[in-house]
């Protein structure tokens, strides 16, 4: 990092807190202009920058832990090599979510695999963890009971069609905004908001059939 | 039935409520969104159905930042696999062509003047050797018989034909 311009170490200092998102826009418009121009270090901020989204993005995509940092290495990698065509209409972030996107189906499609299926329903003393969880109403703070949680929601998610799936996870479990989405999935930011409330309603409603189905006498 | 109303909410109010649920919606949209939530049970059952949905999903932590070391990796996989951010332009065959040319060219020429000044050396010395030969042809004697006086070796030149034979 000896040789990042001081504009880069400067911010790297300065921004997790106080920066604004207009000023983040346009030190990631700096770095993506030096990393055209050769400075190396500047794209390693980037990556730094953008490498938890990535990993998110990616793996509410394709799910198979072991294969996301792969998969998102490679992200990086095509990025880096295509950088100096990256014309900066979009947002730097917008562009390379576009290549994870590309990337994850060719991947899925080069591997014949579909996104990792969960073999069978929730038990019913599943339901009833997540309904302890959910009355608890904030998110465990034991690190065993917060993987918990996540694997018991992707399980309850795994109902729903792939689309509406992973809006669900980028949106609620990632925190991806709506328009992000669209730009991602190349779809309307109408189209996404009514697609996630109609998943929300669907996924809900089998969330409540399973709790009904497990309090049942006899069941 | 219950389920079912929840599933439907109000076609054209579906996009309200998806604000309203991120927090996003205010102003007219929002007056507007109350007064129907007021009549309308499905409405209001889809909306309660979606926050609950949101609060749910909350529970999960987002994904953590692997920290400085995933960039580390990263970048090293670059300097492994990737040339320094250049990516290859359609030129790129032209000019390696071009200098192929170019180098085999020289190579050529180089050989052709090697080729060309060792030709000279080997004449020049040949021709010199020559000259060596036809100098003392001109100027041999019968060393049994050398001229003795000037009109001798007037002869002597003109039979050697001034040294052309």
């Amino acid at each position: 990092m000896a040789d990042v311009p001081k504009i880069v170490a400067a911010n790297a200092q300065a921004l997790p807190v106080a920066a604004s998102r207009r000023e983040k826009a346009q030190e990631e418009r700096e770095l993506v202009r030096l990393c055209q121009n050769g400075t190396e270090s500047a794209f390693e901020e980037l990556v730094r920058r953008n490498q938890q989204r990535m990993l998110a993005l990616v793996g509410g995509i394709l799910r198979r832990r072991e294969d996301v940092e792969d998969v998102v290495q490679q992200v990086f990698l095509k990025a880096y090599i295509s950088i100096r065509r990256f014309d900066q209409r979009a947002a730097f972030s917008t562009w390379l979510y576009k290549i994870a996107v590309n990337e994850c189906w060719d991947y899925l499609r080069k591997k014949k695999v579909r996104p990792l299926m969960y073999e069978s329903d929730m038990s019913e003393e599943q339901v009833s963890r997540l309904d302890g969880f959910a009355s608890a109403d904030r998110p465990p703070e034991n690190v065993s009971e917060r993987a918990e949680v996540r694997e018991l929601l992707e399980k309850l998610l795994e109902k729903l069609p792939e689309q509406d799936r992973q809006l669900l996870v980028l949106k609620e479990m990632e925190g991806f905004s709506v328009q992000e989405l669209a730009e991602i999935l190349d779809l309307n930011v109408n189209t996404v908001k009514v697609r996630l409330f109609r998943a929300r309603g669907r996924i809900m409603d089998m969330y409540r059939g399973r709790r009904t189905q497990g309090k049942a006498p006899g069941v | 039935m219950d389920g079912q109303i929840q599933n439907f909410a109000c076609s054209n109010y579906e996009l309200l409520l998806e604000d309203f649920v991120n927090g996003e919606l205010s102003g007219a949209g929002a007056k507007s969104l109350a007064e129907h939530l007021k009549d309308c049970g499905a409405c209001r059952a889809a909306f309660q159905n979606a926050s609950e949905c949101s609060r749910l999903l909350h529970l999960a932590d987002h994904t953590p930042d692997p920290g400085p070391g995933f960039a580390r990796t990263v970048m090293a996989r670059i300097r492994t696999e990737a040339s320094p951010v250049q990516e290859k332009s359609l030129w790129q065959p032209f000019v390696f062509l071009g200098w192929r040319f170019a180098a085999t060219a020289a190579l050529g020429l180089v050989a052709l003047m090697t080729y060309d000044i060792s030709g000279h050396i080997r004449q020049s010395n040949r021709q010199s050797g020559d000259l060596q030969i036809e100098a003392r042809d001109l100027f041999s004697t019968d060393s049994a018989n050398p001229p003795r006086t000037q009109d001798d070796v007037l002869m002597l030149v003109a039979e050697s034909n001034h040294g052309n034979q």
